[in-house]
């Protein structure tokens, strides 16, 4: 089972179960704290099955600044953002009005996420709402992802940042096996400077779903 | 005659019923259920000859004066009319499809609500895919490795890639396949085929619970796409037919498109 330690002890964003832990005193004197954990469901975000499913380097750890492509009402954001923790920051980029609501609400509670709800295809609309990160995460679902992404990545990812994608084969294109979307994408994702260095399928989470993982590479020295 | 046989003799034997073993055949069958069985079947099998030799000594110049008005259909077979005395106006069908998008509307939110259910219930549900220890349980903590958090940026191209594989031997729980790209030739050459993979190995089989709920899951998935494909083929329909010139339109990708003639409001 995967959770996170809620970064805003005591809610629960979407309905998920939390668990409290007893910590002991670290004085003798001192009070025994709870640390409470969210359940990250696999079944419902792509980050928790891709690291179920076993990623080894995910780029998301605490201190770090994501930018969220596609955040949708939330769900995940919120889990990234309790791993990133206080010190790091979680653009959450999110173009429809009736999931940015939530996202929006969501965001009041978490000091450390910045909803943005604009359209992520022109990344210059929020240029001033968002500075140099360390982590690109898109899960946009759209057939021409790889320029989104692509877009964002040279005007707000740092150079050897990190590049994580969901790519859904079905959306992209439901003629040809997934496979074939899977190489034709990560090739796309090649061209714009991005190199990629490994690709997961997240069955059993998801059918025809694969999470890729890579370096972005400003320059080519 | 019966009078001269003991009572012992006359006494009544149970029946004996369905191994339990075999109990998914269903009825163990008796003598007089074959019987039944054998008479039903030989009924039909002669109704069946006797319309079948009816239909060969057919005389192909046979009139009656119902053929007039009655049509066939292109096996030959009757075609009634629908026994409805109304035909029903296009205002009442436009109703009428409203209600059938009503109606999907209905059974897609159910779908979804199901689906959410089951994707909380399978979180919770305990798969045995992979044992990298199998004594462990999955949820112990001890050997976490907060290493992982740390930044490896000084480490050289060839020791990150092992060090990668090395952690990802411990949190791998699913059985996708997982690619992992090399730098460079000699970097596959020198992987230690010693290590165990990323990739998990199924060791043991995952429990039957799990396994349907994942195959409703995925089923339920595809039902709620076709559902969504039906409501917006019916949502079409009732606007095309709404008045107003229109016309077909092919788009780029090959999709086809309705697009109305823009008529300003009064």
């Amino acid at each position: 089972m995967l959770v996170t330690r809620n970064l805003t002890p005591g809610e629960s964003v979407y309905g998920e179960k939390r668990i409290a832990v007893d910590v002991p005193a670290s004085t003798p004197d001192g009070v025994p704290t709870k640390v409470e954990y969210r359940v990250w469901n696999p079944f419902r975000s792509k980050l928790a099955a891709g690291i179920m499913g076993g990623l080894d380097e995910l780029y998301i750890a605490p201190g770090k600044k994501v930018l969220y492509l596609g955040a949708a009402s939330g769900t995940s954001v919120s889990h990234v953002s309790d791993v990133v923790g206080p010190e790091g920051i979680v653009y959450a980029v999110e173009f429809s009005h009736r999931s940015g609501r939530d996202l929006i609400t969501m965001a009041k509670k978490r000091p450390n996420i910045i909803p943005i709800i604009e359209d992520a295809r022109h990344p210059q609309k929020y240029r001033m709402l968002v500075g140099m990160v360390d982590v690109v995460f898109a899960d946009v679902a759209q057939p021409d992802q790889a320029r989104i992404i692509a877009l964002n990545s040279h005007m707000f990812l740092k150079d050897q940042g990190g590049v994580v994608i969901s790519i859904k084969a079905n959306c992209i294109d439901s003629t040809v096996d997934a496979e074939t979307v899977f190489a034709s994408e990560i090739q796309k994702l090649r061209k714009e400077r991005v190199k990629p260095q490994e690709q997961l399928t997240l069955e059993p989470y998801e059918r025809d779903h694969c999470i890729v993982v890579g370096k972005y590479l400003r320059s080519s020295n | 005659m019966s009078s001269l046989k003991f009572s012992v003799q006359k006494k009544q034997h149970r029946e004996r019923a369905q191994p339990h073993a075999r109990r998914k055949w269903g009825l163990l069958e008796k003598h007089k259920d074959y019987v039944l069985r054998a008479r039903d079947y030989h009924t039909k099998e002669a109704r069946i000859k006797a319309l079948r030799e009816k239909a060969q000594s057919r005389n192909p110049d046979e009139f009656y004066h119902g053929m007039v008005s009655s049509k066939t259909n292109a096996r030959g077979i009757k075609q009634k009319d629908r026994e409805t005395s109304v035909v029903l106006s296009h205002e009442e069908v436009k109703l009428l499809k409203t209600q059938d998008e009503g109606y999907l509307v209905t059974m897609i939110t159910q779908e979804k609500a199901k689906i959410s259910r089951l994707q909380d219930r399978l979180a919770f549900i305990k798969n045995e895919f992979v044992k990298s220890e199998p004594n462990k349980p999955s949820d112990d903590l001890t050997d976490f490795d907060y290493s992982d958090f740390e930044s490896d940026e000084g480490g050289s191209g060839k020791n990150k890639v092992k060090k990668r594989l090395e952690r990802g031997k411990k949190k791998s729980n699913g059985n996708g396949k997982h690619l992992v790209f090399a730098d460079r030739i000699d970097q596959t050459l020198s992987h230690d085929e010693s290590l165990p993979s990323a990739a998990p190995e199924l060791n043991s089989e995952p429990s039957k619970t799990h396994g349907l709920l994942i195959m409703e899951l995925s089923d339920r998935k595809e039902r709620i796409e076709q559902l969504e494909k039906v409501l917006h083929e019916v949502q079409l329909q009732r606007q095309l037919m709404s008045n107003g010139p229109k016309k077909n339109i092919v788009k780029r990708d090959g999709s086809v498109a309705w697009r109305w003639k823009p008529q300003r409001k009064r």
